[in-house]
């Protein structure tokens, strides 16, 4: 499909995603951390992947600003940590993502997520996953199932009225054309 | 991936050629300055695309939905896939004013369809087939279907209605289905100046069941228009004696391959005269046959044309 850009572009758009992360330093500060211009990089580098991993496609900054900034406050999280951390709330976010049928927006997922990781995972990211794809991504899933087999209980329904009417003896004098 | 990342990543995706590159081609013919400014505004107008797309839930999707919002804006934006090479005056527009003009065009192109849609359902000839009342039943859902906002590429109609001269691929979205109901229209009006029961005649040479068959109507009526022509007979009837057919194979069998195709288009050019075909698009629609009707009479001289002429 579109490979649409060039090296050039490719240099500034990671330099301009490094900068929009760097940008929350001030609001990482009150939790005591920061973000260097090579955590930058790699969280930028680590989207790409998640991305990849995922099967999705991003156009613009992306989730991983609003990813830093919800889950600085964790009480789970430090400096030597957090950039790993976040690393991986990435991956997880994009599975979950598709996991949820792209029924949860972003930032209510991002929510849920810090929810989850503070108060069920206690800051363990596979607990945090479990949680995630086997539980909210089941349930998200299996009420699609319920949704379905209502509708199609529906369609069933409208099926048999179609049948009773298509089959229905024609009047006198019906033709191919009045149908 | 990210969206400088985006590649192909199914097979579909693969066989399509890169819509833009303005790493390759592009930059040895253009300021490469140029270009990455397009390709900054482009990436904006795609993040706002997936945002509206989203309802601004997400500002990322499933690689095969991102696909098909690339291949939305570059329908809307007029960037043919196949050409390596943009139209020159995206390197310098407002992409966002561009995106907001074109799609007003489509918004025209598609309030145009329902026009042709209501043209072609009162001109639909009373001739019974299963697969042109369905097309034609699904083209009216077409503008309810139709999400010219986000997916103007897409068809999203089925066909089961056979054009004897088919809508050349490359046309997508609304684009399509117009040229698809023009087409129609120019076989609707062609049936029109015979009378139905002689249509049906023909039909009913092809198979008895013709009405179920994924048949076009226009392409044996036609064949049989030029074939009595041939005979020297006046089209409008339609029936073909087995004289007739006699006339014919004498006629053809003695010419070779160039004479035979300038034969057959004299033939088309007196049936049009014949029926007052004026229209240039008709007579071109005529025409079209002549190349599907050779093979097919090479093979039919020896069992003289039937199956051809009916």
């Amino acid at each position: 499909m579109i490979v649409p850009f060039s090296g050039d572009l490719g240099e500034i758009r990671l330099a301009a995603a490094c900068r929009a992360l760097e940008s929350c330093n001030p609001a990482l500060k009150r939790h005591g951390l920061s973000l260097t211009a090579a955590d930058a990089r790699a969280l930028v580098a680590g989207r790409a992947e998640a991305l990849r991993a995922t099967g999705r496609i991003e156009f613009g900054v992306g989730i991983v600003e609003d990813l830093v900034l919800a889950f600085a406050g964790s009480p789970y999280v430090s400096q030597d940590t957090f950039t790993e951390t976040v690393i991986e709330l990435q991956e997880l976010f994009y599975e979950a993502r598709n996991e949820t049928l792209e029924q949860i927006p972003d930032d209510d997922l991002i929510a849920r997520m810090r929810s989850l990781f503070d108060e069920f995972a206690a800051g363990d990211l596979d607990l945090l996953a479990e949680a995630l794809l086997d539980g909210l991504g089941r349930r998200v899933r299996d009420e699609g199932a319920a949704m379905n087999a209502y509708t199609l209980a529906q369609h069933r329904y409208n099926v048999s009225d179609w049948v009773d009417e298509t089959y229905a003896p024609a009047w006198e004098g019906a033709s191919w054309l009045d149908e | 991936m990210a969206a400088d990342n985006v590649l192909a990543r199914t097979d579909r995706e693969r066989t399509v050629p890169v819509p833009v590159r303005p790493g390759e081609a592009v930059v040895d013919t253009r300021c490469s300055t140029g270009l990455v400014e397009f390709e900054a505004r482009f990436m904006r107008l795609l993040e706002r695309q997936m945002a509206i797309y989203t309802m601004g839930d997400s500002t990322s999707a499933p690689t095969h939905v991102a696909a098909d919002l690339v291949r939305s804006v570059c329908f809307i934006l007029g960037i043919d896939p196949a050409d390596p090479e943009l139209p020159e005056h995206l390197l310098s527009a407002d992409l966002e004013a561009e995106f907001r003009r074109n799609t007003a065009a489509v918004e025209g192109k598609v309030r145009s369809s329902a026009t042709l849609w209501r043209d072609a359902v009162t001109a639909m000839p009373p001739v019974p087939n299963t697969a042109l009342r369905d097309t034609l039943a699904a083209i009216g859902d077409f503008p309810g279907q139709y999400d010219h906002r986000s997916m103007a590429h897409d068809i999203p109609v089925t066909f089961d209605y056979p054009l004897c001269d088919p809508v050349p691929e490359e046309l997508l979205g609304v684009d399509y289905i117009n040229e698809y109901l023009r087409r129609l229209l120019v076989e609707f009006d062609f049936l029109a100046r015979f009378e139905p029961a002689a249509c049906i005649r023909v039909l009913d040479g092809i198979s008895p069941d013709h009405m179920d068959l994924l048949l076009n109507l226009y392409e044996p009526v036609a064949t049989n228009a030029i074939g009595r022509t041939l005979a020297g007979q006046d089209p409008r009837p339609l029936v073909m004696s087995a004289r007739g057919r006699a006339v014919v194979v004498g006629l053809l069998s003695s010419l070779d391959d160039t004479r035979r195709r300038e034969t057959l288009h004299s033939a088309a050019s007196t049936v049009c005269v014949t029926l007052g075909i004026d229209d240039p698009e008709a007579k071109r629609y005529m025409h079209a046959l002549v190349p599907e009707l050779l093979p097919r009479i090479d093979v039919a001289l020896t069992h003289d044309l039937r199956g051809v002429f009916v």
